[in-house]
């Protein structure tokens, strides 16, 4: 497998072009959170994504009231 | 993941408790299973399968229903338990996986899958492990979904070849299957996630815009999308779930084809001899009718061929009397002139008398001239009698009917011949075919070309429906950044949400597109590396991947080669099973199921070589005919670790044995 074929290296290669604000932990974070369980028969990821996300917005919303 | 060891018991043709030790050395890694056709070696496969997951596949990979996959014989003596022990190495630990049915002990005779009752236990290291973690524990070392690339029917090679084909149903299976084995769903469950996650921040967005009156509309066109969204999902939904069950009828009845597709080849057959034998009989008929005309003038043929000679005598005579009549006219004249000279000697130009010593020679003349008039005698009679004569035999003309019925009798007898032998292969077909329901066989393809075209309208209104939604939701997101740009919206919490999600789902889309693009790139180079070693055609300078992953050979211009013998399909298709397994994210063994089947040698002794190289370990299971024991082994038997032998011992009994 080739850099250019790792997923998370597309992901990251793919944020830095596109200028968005997300941080590269929360992408790598949601990635290994799917690649671990990308092959499980009942996946219940959903949720971890979503604390991921706001855990993120919340830690955002703190350091603009700081 | 490497093999240690399978415990069948009971398990299809394999009676009673039975192991096999898997070769466990770098250099020796490969493992040889010979058995001839029927005795097991797809059930082998199956053993591995079932013990990893529960479940023995036939065509189509349709579940084989589990009172099928108990051993008949124990059946029989009232032992409806089998069993399967798998033990196995990964990352490190010691796995052994035991997975066991058993008829439950209120059915007397098990009929259907639920008449069972399943017990799986796994020790890691010795440590034993839940029962509910068990499955996911075992997925997460070897999953279901790639199971194909390891646990490979060489019989189903030519299903690859559909990867060629756009839009095939099947291409599209295996491509899924590719991705899974390749690690795109990762990124496919994690934007589907974030596409659902960021529906819910929407309609959150949507609530806090709907309190703003300058967003208000905003907020109304949002909720009349949501709206939209769930209707035009619930149709892609059905519409997913039609196609599914179609295709499960067009797979259902290929199989009932594929089992019934001698009688509908003589089927065919019969039609065509059908058609022969009218052509036969109508040829016969209109011999018969020839003949019978032929027979009314034959007579003539007969007569001409005896009268033809005494025409032509009888034509002669005549001929011969007409000069003589002729001549006796012209000597007549001749003479009548002569005559006129004696009577009147005067000269006709001079008036002068003709002196008497002139006189006398032209009474000579005359006198040789009547001489030969009166031999010139013709009897009229006996000319008008000769042309009767011919006039009456020149009546008998020949049409050649003798040489033409002849003729006909040979064509008669040969047609005689094919009928017969038409007749014969009728008949030998029908008692053949009479057990079966040929009509109902024809429905059944009549009903099958129905359904492909129900598939390719339903695809089309999938595809429809897939660029709806898409419309839908980039109108959504495009209203939702209105929203986060506006005044009222700018610095919301649920704004902030949805740009992240928006951020988010883009990037994971984007990335698979990306993803697979350079997968492909790998998955290519891989194969037409192995490509290389597998062809005995070196010209060829190299594999080309499409979208679905299917590969095209490329001849020595770079040119994709149009046609592919068999042969050459089964070497792509182990090309790119090697290329997927070089890309692929899970390591593991290659059990392969009569992977030789239609090479030819060359290619044979150049795969055998190859794969070893393939996997750490390779079990390949093959029958006599495919790997030659005393020549063929010679080209890879320094990487051989272990050698086992199907042994028959009924018709629904083997036992595997180890050999040397």
């Amino acid at each position: 497998m080739t850099n250019k074929s790792d997923p998370l290296t597309v992901l990251l290669e793919i944020k830095s072009r596109m200028e968005t604000t997300v941080e590269d932990d929360l992408i790598r974070a949601c990635y290994q959170l799917q690649s671990e369980h990308q092959y499980d028969k009942d996946r219940d990821t959903m949720k971890k994504m979503w604390a991921m996300v706001e855990e993120v917005i919340v830690g955002n919303e703190d350091d603009v009231l700081i | 993941m490497k093999l240690k060891e399978l415990i069948i018991n009971n398990f299809m043709p394999y009676k009673g408790e039975q192991t096999v030790v898997f070769p466990q050395g770098d250099t020796e890694n490969v493992m040889l299973l010979f058995g001839d056709n029927m005795r097991g070696k797809t059930s082998f496969l199956n053993a591995i399968r079932w013990g990893f997951y529960g479940k023995a596949v036939g065509r189509h990979l349709q579940s084989i229903p589990r009172n099928h996959l108990v051993n008949i014989e124990a059946a029989t003596e009232g032992d409806w338990s089998m069993s399967i022990v798998l033990k196995f190495s990964d990352s490190g630990k010691e796995y052994e996986l035991r997975r066991q049915i058993q008829k439950k002990s209120h059915v007397s005779q098990p009929k259907n899958d639920a008449d069972f009752e399943q017990i799986i236990g796994l020790r890691v290291d010795g440590i034993v492990v839940t029962n509910d973690t068990i499955e996911n524990e075992i997925n997460q070392i070897s999953p279901e979904e790639i199971s194909r690339f390891f646990l490979f029917d060489g019989e189903l090679l030519q299903e690859y070849e559909n990867l060629l084909v756009d839009n095939s149903e099947q291409g599209e299976k295996i491509k899924e299957h590719i991705e899974q084995a390749l690690g795109v769903p990762a990124l496919i469950h994690g934007r589907d996630e974030l596409s659902s996650l960021l529906k819910d921040a929407r309609r959150l967005q949507a609530k806090d815009a709907k309190k703003n009156t300058d967003l208000k509309s905003f907020a109304e066109q949002q909720n009349q999308l949501e709206i939209q969204l769930s209707s035009i999902e619930k149709d892609l939904k059905d519409l997913l779930a039609q196609r599914d069950a179609t295709q499960k009828q067009v797979d259902d009845i290929d199989d009932e084809l594929k089992n019934t597709e001698a009688v509908q080849r003589k089927k065919i057959e019969l039609k065509g001899l059908s058609s022969e034998r009218k052509a036969a009989e109508k040829q016969l008929e209109t011999l018969a009718n020839e003949q019978r005309q032929l027979l009314q003038t034959a007579y003539l043929d007969v007569l001409h061929s005896n009268m033809a000679p005494l025409l032509e005598t009888i034509r002669i005579r005549r001929d011969t009397l007409q000069s003589v009549t002729e001549k006796k006219a012209v000597l007549n004249s001749q003479i009548g002139t002569l005559q006129k000279s004696i009577d009147d000697p005067t000269c006709a130009t001079c008036k002068q008398s003709i002196p008497d010593e002139k006189i006398q020679p032209i009474r000579d003349q005359i006198l040789r001239l009547r001489a030969e008039e009166e031999l010139s005698v013709v009897n009229p009679e006996e000319v008008r009698r000769l042309n009767i004569q011919i006039d009456k035999l020149a009546t008998i003309r020949s049409a050649s009917e003798g040489r033409r019925l002849i003729d006909n009798d040979d064509k008669q007898r040969r047609l005689d011949v094919q009928l017969i032998r038409v007749q014969s292969k009728e008949d030998e077909l029908d008692a053949e075919i009479k057990e079966f329901d040929t009509d109902q066989i024809m429905r059944q393809r009549d009903k099958r070309d129905r359904l492909v075209g129900q598939l390719s309208r339903l695809n089309g209104d999938i595809d429809k429906t897939k660029a709806d939604r898409d419309k839908n939701t980039s109108k959504q997101d495009h209203i939702a950044t209105l929203i986060s740009k506006s005044a009222g919206g700018q610095g919301q919490k649920s704004s902030i949400r949805v740009n992240m999600y928006q951020e988010l789902e883009a990037i994971f889309s984007a990335g698979i597109n990306q993803l697979r693009d350079a997968l492909r790139g790998d998955v290519e180079a891989h194969a037409t590396k192995a490509f290389a070693e597998l062809t005995t055609e070196k010209t060829y300078s190299g594999l080309q991947i499409n979208q679905n992953y299917g590969l095209s050979i490329l001849d020595q211009e770079g040119r994709v080669l149009k046609q592919r013998s068999a042969g050459a399909e089964q070497i792509v298709a182990l090309s790119l099973i090697d290329g997927l397994n070089r890309t692929a994210r899970k390591e593991g063994p290659i059990v392969m199921d009569t992977p030789l089947g239609r090479l030819d040698p060359k290619h044979r002794s150049n795969v055998l070589k190859y794969l070893p190289k393939m996997a750490e370990q390779v079990v390949l299971l093959v029958h006599e005919g495919e790997i030659d024991p005393d020549r063929d082994i010679e080209n890879f038997a320094d990487r051989i670790g272990a050698r086992y032998q199907i042994e028959r011992i009924s018709t629904t009994e083997s036992r595997i044995v180890k050999s040397n």
